[in-house]
């Protein structure tokens, strides 16, 4: 059984305009072990797609009008609320693109990790170690130990002195970190990244990406990684999924769709990204004819399909 | 390229632009039902309010006319609020009351608008020591609570309408321009403002231009959840006996009256009670509803 | 030789100490000792990463800071205390594209009134008529590749893409000679990232204007500077040509992020090696 498997997923979203479909029908199996990318320009619904998965869509606004998102066989979009909070929390982590806003300013980062920790460890005990027996402080205690052992693991020094300090006085780089300690200590079976080195710096986002990288070789964990930057996907991803205005329209390996793209989309993405390594003469944007003619052939694809 | 196509895009495109922005607006008000029956209680209060002298039963009894023997009639077709110990109809004040209680509410709030905005605007804007000078007064006025200070003011200057709107604008103005400095500080770095100071744009029109209508939402929502506020207070003040005075009708005052003759005479504070609670729920409903209309950020 | 369009001599920033009511909060360098000097027509590119005074640099060059050190001159006459009139003259010959498109614009002007905006402060200037306004407006939408179609209409109704056509359109309207834009793609996607850069090289190109690009993003600067300068904690650690400085970089500094851009060529990946 895939740990992860979407099929023909439709979503609508409300608003003044009327009911306007987002996802028009997205297939895609994540594997333990794989790292997908999933990629696309602003409104291309990947991040939609993303928050789907856990279910974090305001259902007076989402509506899915067709398709399931099976996790470990289990019906997501069916699934109790009661069973979405165990899952997001023990079994699909979540980091998101602003590792600012994600930590709550006036707590203790240690604080924080803990109650993450006790939050995964209250459906998953084995995580801490624990029997359910211990008093609150053992428990608190312990979940600080794991937390300590994890930031360090993560690359983050002295753990032990940092964790009592607030968010502001951790540099960015090192908050994505602890979000992905707290995402990872539940130690969950699929990790949705959704951009989450957007806002970094490039010696820094190469740091998450080692980490990220190495996560999935020891933990054997699924990963959705959510980005619309083509190099990341190149250097992480073993499978990379484009998608376009609600579609995918291209998927595959990574070494077979960045290396020969077949759709004329992500072709033009690939045209668009300027190198540092060499001077381009011509960078090919994508609005104008090119648009009109990526419009025409999904439209024709779409037919197909549905002939 | 063809002459026609040198003209010049004509004005219906602004105005269609500016049509569907008003009917999302309407839309969204229409969205929470609740601001909407604040919007209808606020009109008819103040449509009341306006037509005050043509519709009272007997408007002989606004100014002063007592009639003891028609004194504490219950609800009747002559008197449908009844009528209280001299014998005045209470419908007939409770309509005029409404001409005072929304008048020195709405008084109340625009000189504090006034006053405190332009102090804010001041303090946000220009910063520095003037800014230190103008919020250390306002930190010092807001520890004053207002029916004190009300009840200093009228003892000092006597009793009266315009005496009472005084007294509750000196403690009311410097929420606003705590409030107006905040967002006026704000605003002064948001990025759009620096792009027009880049560009060579004055401080008067950065400020009349970019940064004053870019605060009116929360303005506008305090002003109006403030009104009805302002309108408790005035009662309150009535009910204490040193707002306005009889003959003049007013909704606190009556109460306070009232309060000698329950539960036997009970129509006497019911009407004029009911009257403050609605215009007070008006405009809180109404300040909500705004919040919702006017906040960019719900904008879709 | 000419007078270099803009010169920055020894530049200092410190920002003061401050003393409050709790306590005091140190003096912090944020530049030290920055020279850079731009020729008319030419891009010149400053790249360095977040907190390496890059913000700094470009509000002292616009005059909103007064430098600690040195000096900023623009056509050789230094750019604060210009008095009212010079001021406007000055802002009239330099103009800025920011980072954020949504948040560089007003969001309850129509995009007439905003790009409109620059030529109500510096129409006599400009030989403009108040009544030719709307039709200069237009020709500078047109010339940034949007239509009379978008004239009334507000902000939160265009794309990212859009937005900073707009902001570049309002830059335009005064004429200026040199254009500060202030990592202007970063918050796009790369298919609108390359048009709006093919749209810079182009107004370049029509307009004669003068660039200084920030950015983080290497190989847009590649693309679009002939010259570069690095910036690592409020110091230039070098500046040179584009491709001497990005083929042979003489800095650790430099060759680190060089290193660190993800390249989307899959064989290339060093994690790739790693595993």
């Amino acid at each position: 059984m895939a740990l992860l498997d979407i099929s023909d997923l439709h979503l609508s979203m409300r608003s003044f305009e009327g009911e306007t479909p987002i996802l028009k029908g997205i297939d895609l199996t994540v594997e333990r072990g794989q790292i997908w990318g999933l990629v696309g320009e602003t409104g291309s619904g990947k991040s939609l797609t993303g928050l789907t998965i856990s279910r974090l869509l305001p259902s007076t606004t989402a509506h899915y009008t067709g398709g399931q998102v099976l996790f470990d066989g289990k019906d997501v979009l069916r699934a109790s609320d009661r069973d979405m909070r165990a899952l997001r929390g023990g079994r699909i982590g979540m980091i998101f693109q602003d590792p600012t806003t994600n930590l709550n300013p006036s707590f203790r980062i240690g604080t924080q990790m803990v109650d993450a920790a006790l939050h995964a460890a209250r459906d998953k005990p084995e995580i801490l170690g624990l029997t359910g027996r211990e008093s609150r402080r053992a428990r608190r205690r312990t979940a600080w130990q794991a937390s300590v052992a994890l930031l360090e693991s993560f690359g983050l020094h002295d753990a032990e002195d940092r964790m009592p300090r607030f968010p502001h006085e951790f540099s960015g780089g090192m908050r994505q970190r602890v979000l992905i300690a707290m995402a990872m200590i539940g130690q969950p079976d699929l990790l949705i990244a959704d951009e989450p080195t957007t806002a970094l710096d490039v010696s820094v986002q190469s740091q998450i990406l080692r980490l990220i990288h190495r996560l999935v070789e020891e933990r054997n964990i699924g990963v959705m990684f959510i980005t619309h930057n083509l190099g990341v996907v190149a250097q992480l991803c073993s499978h990379v999924a484009v998608m376009y205005r609600g579609r995918i329209v291209e998927r595959g390996p990574v070494s077979k769709v960045l290396k020969a793209p077949e759709h004329i989309y992500t072709r033009a993405l690939m045209g668009a990204i300027p190198t540092a390594r060499a001077r381009m003469d011509t960078l090919r944007g994508i609005d104008g004819p090119l648009r009109d003619r990526i419009e025409a052939e999904i439209a024709a694809t779409a037919k197909e399909v549905t002939a | 390229m063809s002459q026609t196509d040198m003209s010049l895009p004509r004005a219906d495109l602004a105005r269609s632009a500016r049509a569907e922005a008003r009917a999302r607006a309407i839309y969204r008000f229409r969205q929470s039902l609740l601001s909407v029956i604040g919007l209808a209680i606020a009109v008819f209060l103040i449509t009341m309010a306006l037509l005050a002298p043509w519709l009272l039963p007997y408007p002989g009894d606004v100014v002063g006319a007592v009639n003891p023997a028609a004194a504490f009639q219950p609800p009747s077709a002559a008197h449908w609020f009844g009528t209280n110990s001299v014998g005045q109809d209470i419908l007939t004040l409770v309509i005029y009351g409404s001409r005072i209680s929304l008048l020195s509410g709405v008084t109340v709030i625009l000189l504090a608008l006034i006053i405190g905005g332009t102090l804010g605007v001041i303090a946000g804007w220009v910063g520095g020591w003037i800014d230190e000078v103008i919020m250390r007064i306002t930190d010092l006025l807001l520890t004053i609570p207002s029916l004190i200070l009300a009840m200093a003011v009228a003892a000092a200057l006597g009793t009266g309408i315009w005496n009472m709107i005084i007294a509750i604008t000196i403690t009311w103005w410097p929420t606003y321009a705590r409030l107006v400095r905040a967002e006026v500080a704000a605003k002064k770095q948001e990025q759009f403002v620096i792009a027009s100071r880049v560009l060579g744009v004055g401080p008067m029109r950065l400020i009349g231009r970019h940064v004053l209508p870019n605060i009116v939402t929360p303005v506008v929502v305090k002003a109006s959840l403030d009104v009805g506020f302002a309108i408790l207070l005035v009662a309150s003040l009535g009910f204490v006996g040193i707002g306005v005075k009889p003959p003049t009708p007013e909704w606190g005052t009556m109460l306070a009256e009232a309060r000698n003759y329950m539960p036997q005479y009970w129509w006497t504070a019911i009407f004029p009670g009911t009257a403050i609670f609605l215009a007070v729920l008006a405009f809180n409903l109404l300040g909500d509803g705004l919040r919702d209309v006017l906040d960019p950020r719900t904008r879709r | 030789m000419s007078t270099p369009l803009l010169r920055i001599e020894g530049l200092g920033h410190v920002y003061g100490a401050r003393r409050g009511l709790f306590g005091t909060s140190p003096a912090f360098r944020a530049l030290t000792g920055i020279d850079i000097s731009i020729a008319r027509g030419e891009s010149f590119g400053l790249v360095g990463e977040s907190g390496s005074g890059k913000t700094t640099l470009t509000r002292n060059i616009l005059g909103l800071e007064r430098p600690s050190e040195g000096h900023v001159l623009f056509d050789g006459h230094p750019v604060i205390d210009l008095g009212r009139g010079g001021e406007r003259r000055l802002r009239r010959r330099m103009q800025i594209v920011f980072q954020d498109p949504q948040a560089s614009l007003d969001p309850r002007m129509t995009i007439h009134d905003t790009i409109a905006e620059a030529l109500v402060v510096h129409g006599p200037d400009l030989g403009i008529a108040r009544k030719r306004y709307t039709r200069r407006v237009l020709d500078l939408l047109e010339q940034v590749g949007l239509g009379r179609e978008h004239l009334y209409r507000h902000p939160h109704e265009f794309s990212g893409g859009q937005r900073q056509r707009i902001n570049i359109a309002r830059a335009l309207a005064v004429e200026p000679e040199l254009l500060i834009l202030d990592e202007p793609t970063s918050a796009l996607d790369v298919s609108v990232q390359a048009d709006i850069l093919n749209l810079l090289q182009r107004l370049q190109k029509e307009l004669g204007l003068t660039y200084f690009f920030i950015s983080h993003d290497l190989g847009v600067i590649r693309y679009t500077c002939d010259r570069v300068a690095v910036i690592e904690r409020g110091r230039i650690v070098e500046q040179g040509p584009v491709a001497e400085i990005f083929d042979n970089p003489s800095q650790d500094y430099t060759r680190k992020l060089m290193d660190a851009i993800p390249d989307p060529d899959p064989d290339v990946s060093p994690l790739r090696r790693l595993g």
